[in-house]
């Protein structure tokens, strides 16, 4: 078919090419007349007449340009072209820059199949006049011949655009040509359409109908297929057919079917290298490496040029993963770009080299090669890996998005995952640089693509440090219930930023089973329960790293001061003074500059408030010298205040220490004073307990009287109930009854001295109610049960 | 052998001679328990004489106060089980070596019992209740020490009993209308508790202050080891703050509530106003591997 188009089309082109143009400069000689004869016998197909007539308008003007290239052009029709290169060469001698001449000479070669010298002639002619169509459509057809499918492409294209409306009728056969350089060139979809109309409008062209079943396949085997069982009842394209077939059998997964296609082949030709080579693929398919290595080397063996089987044999090693000695075989092929296998070699090359992780050194024929088959997804794919193995990351994205455009249906998975690894490979040097914005984009694409656990802990990364936390906790989400540590605790972070405290809480617990980042872990844990107002569990957090985790100059054991030190001063605040010295004492050992400092303080206040008269005292005198970080001018007063308090809580000093505190008191301002005034009530009113139980009511009394006088806001009600119990002790039941009854619900202790008052005045079941109130509601009289019991034997309630 | 040699034999020899020393003697008064009748007593008596001082120790029993005390203070008896009571209230100087055990305890709750059916507490004004002390304190010890001082004083007649087998038989024969004894007693069918009463240690061990050292360590090593009858089944070793605390409860009480002082803790939160606490994380770029 291609024969037939490319004689007819130089008998067409040469006859439309000399016709008289303008630019043919003519003598008024009877040549002219004799040339014009020879054109209409030309054009009438008689060849005689036309090259009498030819050969005499040569005879009276050996210059006419027109004359020759026409008698060239019966030279070619009457299957002379070796006599009509001879001619033109004459021709091209007179008229050197003569494009007509050019172009006659160049078909004349290419038609004596000289097209090593005919085609360049004819290439020179499209680049210096590119609407010479006839050029085109023979440069079109010698490059299919030579299977320069990209070149053949161009060419015949350029043809159907250039090409006179007379020649219409011949476009189909060059469409033949046309249609199959899409196919060969990736662009099956349009090879498939234009196969279609062909095969519409020539049902008995039978290369129309295979390259429709051909493009078909390369489409969608689940179209081809039954093109296919139609044209395998053709005798003459049993094989191909069945081999294509088979093909498709194994594009769909039906390895079985693709054997058994391959061996009805082998049944009529055992040695056909095209079957062996399917079985090989399908053996392949089917999980027999052996097999498929055995067949696919048989296949090479019997066509060792044919290269498609060495790279088929090449894939199979690639996938039995074996890719190394993929690369030996296909280290030993040079292919041209002209090989119908370029494309298919440099392909395997690129993704054995990808699995062996040397395809950085392919980058430059694999550019090369995409330049020659332009928007072929997967040459662009495995340039993009080797871009991406040779460090170029920003090429790789640029290149495998372009495979991506490539392909209009789904992106193939290789495809995804490599730009997926070159945007996270974009990304995270933008993240040192700092640039974040440029990171995002990026893992948000990569996301997009081909989502998977270092996309989603980076991007969740990112968005936590552009502070959005939500944005982040959704990417992180995606990496499931078991992400690792890192991911965890970014998780942790960011649901802590959305207020979740307890995802965060699940989050940090995940991170530090997942294993690894210890440290990092129980830093973050202890740091998020610090801010959330859990300081014990921060340092439960780092208190349960191993020891060694936690050894000197490690965040860990900072952390664990600071938490020690939040949890003793929590502790405090919830009167736990004990826990709290406790905890100080911990911290203290690791605390370091103004830290221990403070721990040192804190521990003394701490120390204070456990009543441990003795170890408050030496605390105390431990920081006498210090500036502790206490509210001004607190940071200086607090600390004499609070050893003539704690002096103060002995007996025999409760007098100097109350002279003290009032002096004391003077001076003091702020916290201090309040702290001061306090103190002195506090002194004053132990001392008055002290010297009531030993009955001393009267020094009691001026004791409370001083405590009163202190000005201090604390235990008012306390002081008024002291009192109230002096009254009662006085025998003034009224007075002391209605203190008591106005701090009750303050001072539980108050219901006691209500009971005594009841007891007094004879009413004792009233008594013993109000004690049972007082117990109930935890006033503090170590005989108060005894007082219950003996009420209950009178008025029940008791054991019997 | 020289005269001096001889001389120092003589003297050891006369150490080693045995001595001419009056038996000890254990006397034991202690009409709260409730013996089942002086042979009784008089047997636990010699029997805890013999383990604590050897066979040739006696055992006397006193039914009064005054002769037991006439008996310690006149040194007639070195060692001595006493009525906690009777300690409490006098001041007979003595070493306390251990207390009594009976049914696995110490002390026993104490109970006040009636003829069937118990009446309510109230309707016992004006009757009479007997006890057994005989000390002359058991007006004190029926009002303070087991009713807490809660009943007026004039709300019964409190009358002293020799023991408690003797008080439970008053209130069986009508001569009484009310005994307090402790709980444990095998009461007789007609007579019921109407309440139960705080605990009163068993007898005391002590001895007395005339008393030979050696027999004091002895008794005092001995005591622990005692496996005696029913009654008294053994010692353990015990202080003086049991008469003590029962002496403390003799007295009418007086009943006053405690004072209180306020916690400084509040004061000296003021202290750590404004304290902030963080624990610096790293920055979260941080966590990205390195390339």
């Amino acid at each position: 078919m291609r024969g037939s188009a490319i004689a007819s089309s130089v008998l067409a082109l040469v006859v439309w090419a000399a016709a008289p143009a303008a630019a043919q400069p003519r003598a008024e000689d009877d040549s002219a007349a004799l040339v014009d004869s020879g054109r209409r016998a030309l054009t009438a197909g008689d060849l005689p007449r036309a090259a009498k007539a030819l050969d005499a308008a040569l005879a009276l003007n050996p210059r006419r340009v027109e004359a020759y290239v026409l008698r060239a052009a019966v030279h070619a029709a009457q299957g002379q072209p070796e006599r009509g290169v001879t001619l033109m060469r004459r021709a091209r001698a007179l008229a050197p820059d003569n494009a007509d001449v050019a172009t006659a000479l160049g078909s004349q070669l290419m038609l004596a199949g000289q097209a090593d010298e005919g085609a360049p002639l004819l290439e020179e002619v499209v680049a210096r006049a590119p609407a010479r169509y006839e050029a085109h459509a023979l440069l079109g057809h010698y490059y299919a011949t030579r299977e320069r499918w990209p070149d053949a492409v161009v060419a015949l294209e350029a043809y159907q655009r250039t090409r006179p409306a007379a020649l219409a009728g011949d476009d189909d056969r060059h469409r033949l040509d046309l249609a199959e350089a899409y196919l060969r060139t990736g662009r099956a979809a349009v090879a498939l359409e234009l196969y279609r109309a062909l095969v519409r409008a020539h049902r008995d062209w039978r290369g129309a109908r295979l390259g429709e079943a051909w493009a078909a396949a390369a489409v969608d085997c689940r179209l081809a297929r039954p093109l296919l069982a139609r044209l395998a009842d053709e005798p003459a394209a049993r094989a191909e057919v069945l081999l294509v077939d088979g093909q498709c059998a194994l594009a769909l997964g039906d390895a079985r079917d693709a054997l058994r296609q391959a061996r009805r082949v082998l049944e009529a030709a055992p040695t056909s290298a095209p079957a062996l080579a399917l079985v090989g693929e399908a053996e392949a398919a089917r999980g027999n490496l052996a097999a498929a290595r055995s067949a696919l080397e048989q296949a090479r063996a019997l066509e060792p040029n044919r290269t498609r089987y060495l790279i088929r044999l090449a894939r199979v090693l690639r996938l039995a993963g074996q890719p190394a000695a993929a690369t030996t075989e296909l280290a030993g092929v040079a292919l041209s770009p002209s090989s119908p296998d370029y494309r298919s070699y440099w392909i395997e090359t690129g993704e054995a080299r990808w699995e062996l992780g040397t395809a950085g050194g392919v980058v430059a024929p694999l550019t090369q090669a995409t330049q020659l088959v332009p928007d072929d997804a997967e040459l662009l794919t495995a340039l993009g890996g080797a871009q991406l193995q040779a460090g170029d990351p920003a090429a790789a994205v640029a290149t495998l998005e372009r495979a991506v455009a490539a392909r209009a249906d789904a992106i193939a998975r290789p495809t995804a995952e490599r730009l997926t690894t070159a945007l996270v490979a974009v990304a995270e040097p933008a993240i040192r640089a700092g640039d974040l914005a440029t990171a995002e984009r990026a893992l948000t694409r990569a996301d997009q693509l081909a989502g998977n656990p270092t996309v989603w802990r980076d991007l969740g990364l990112v968005r936590l440090a552009l502070d959005n936390p939500a944005g982040a906790v959704a990417a992180l989400a995606s990496a499931g219930a078991t992400p690792d540590a890192v991911t965890a605790l970014l998780r942790g972070r960011a649901l802590a930023g959305v207020g979740d405290l307890a995802g965060a809480r699940a989050a940090f617990d995940r991170a530090a089973v997942a294993g690894g980042r210890a440290v990092e872990v129980a830093v973050e844990r202890a740091g998020f329960e610090l801010d959330t107002g859990e300081p014990d569990a921060a340092v439960a957090a780092l208190v349960a790293l191993p020891p060694r985790e936690r050894g000197p100059g490690s965040a860990a054991r900072a952390a664990l001061v600071t938490a020690r030190h939040a949890a003793a001063l929590a502790a405090l605040h919830q009167g736990q003074a004990t826990r709290a010295v406790a905890l100080l004492d911990e911290a203290a050992r690791d605390a370091t500059g103004d830290q221990a400092i403070a721990v040192r303080c804190d521990a003394a206040l701490a120390a204070v408030a456990t009543g441990d008269r003795a170890r408050a005292l030496a605390r105390l005198k431990s920081i006498a010298k210090l500036t502790c970080p206490f509210p001004s001018p607190a940071d200086t007063q607090a600390v004499p205040i609070l050893t003539a308090f704690v002096d103060g809580l002995s007996p025999r000093r409760a007098a100097t220490a109350t002279a003290r505190l009032t002096a004391l008191a003077r001076t003091a301002r702020g916290a201090s004073r309040a702290l001061a005034t306090a103190a002195l009530r506090v002194v004053a009113m132990t001392a008055a307990e002290q010297a009531y139980r030993a009955g001393k009511v009267a020094a009691a009394r001026q004791l409370l009287t001083t405590a009163r006088a202190s000005g201090a806001s604390l235990g008012d009600d306390e002081l008024a109930y002291d009192l109230a119990v002096l009254d009662l002790a006085d025998g003034k039941v009224a007075a002391a009854k209605v203190v008591f009854a106005k701090v009750a619900a303050k001072v539980p202790e108050a219901l006691i001295g209500a009971g005594v008052a009841a007891d007094r005045e004879g009413d004792g079941a009233r008594a013993l109610e109000l004690w049972r109130q007082a117990k109930r509601a935890g006033a503090r009289l170590g005989v108060l049960d005894d007082w219950i019991a003996a009420k209950e034997r009178l008025y029940g309630g008791g054991p019997r | 052998m020289s005269w001096r040699w001889l001389m120092i034999v003589a003297a050891l020899v006369g150490l080693a001679s045995p001595a001419v020393a009056e038996p000890v003697t254990v006397g034991v008064y202690a009409p709260t328990v409730p013996f089942e009748g002086t042979a009784a007593r008089l047997a636990f008596a010699t029997t805890l004489a013999r383990h604590l001082a050897g066979p040739d120790a006696v055992g006397r029993v006193y039914g009064r106060a005054s002769d037991f005390s006439a008996a310690l203070v006149g040194g007639d008896i070195q060692l001595a089980v006493v009525d906690v009571a009777f300690l409490a209230t006098t001041k007979i100087p003595h070493t306390t070596l251990a207390v009594a055990v009976r049914a696995g305890a110490t002390a026993a709750p104490w109970q006040l019992v009636v003829r069937a059916p118990a009446p309510p507490l109230a309707t016992l004004r004006g009757k009479t209740v007997v006890a057994p002390i005989t000390d002359g304190q058991h007006r004190a010890f029926v009002d303070h020490a087991l009713f807490g001082g809660e009943l007026a004083p004039d709300f019964w007649h409190v009358e002293a009993s020799p023991d408690t087998l003797s008080a439970v038989a008053a209130v069986v024969l009508g001569k009484a209308d009310a005994a307090v004894v402790p709980v444990g007693l095998a009461l007789p069918g007609d007579l019921a508790a109407v309440t139960d009463l705080p605990s009163v240690s068993w007898p005391i061990l002590i001895a007395a202050r005339s008393a030979p050292a050696e027999v004091v360590t002895q008794a005092r090593a001995q005591a622990p080891r005692f496996a005696g009858a029913a009654a008294i089944t053994g010692f353990r070793p015990a202080d003086a703050e049991v008469e003590q605390a029962l002496a403390r409860r003799l007295r009418r009480p007086l009943r006053l509530p405690p004072l209180v002082v306020p916690a400084l803790r509040i004061t000296v939160g003021e202290l750590l106003v404004g304290r902030r606490f963080d624990i610096a994380r790293p920055a979260v770029t941080s966590y990205l591997p390195a390339p």
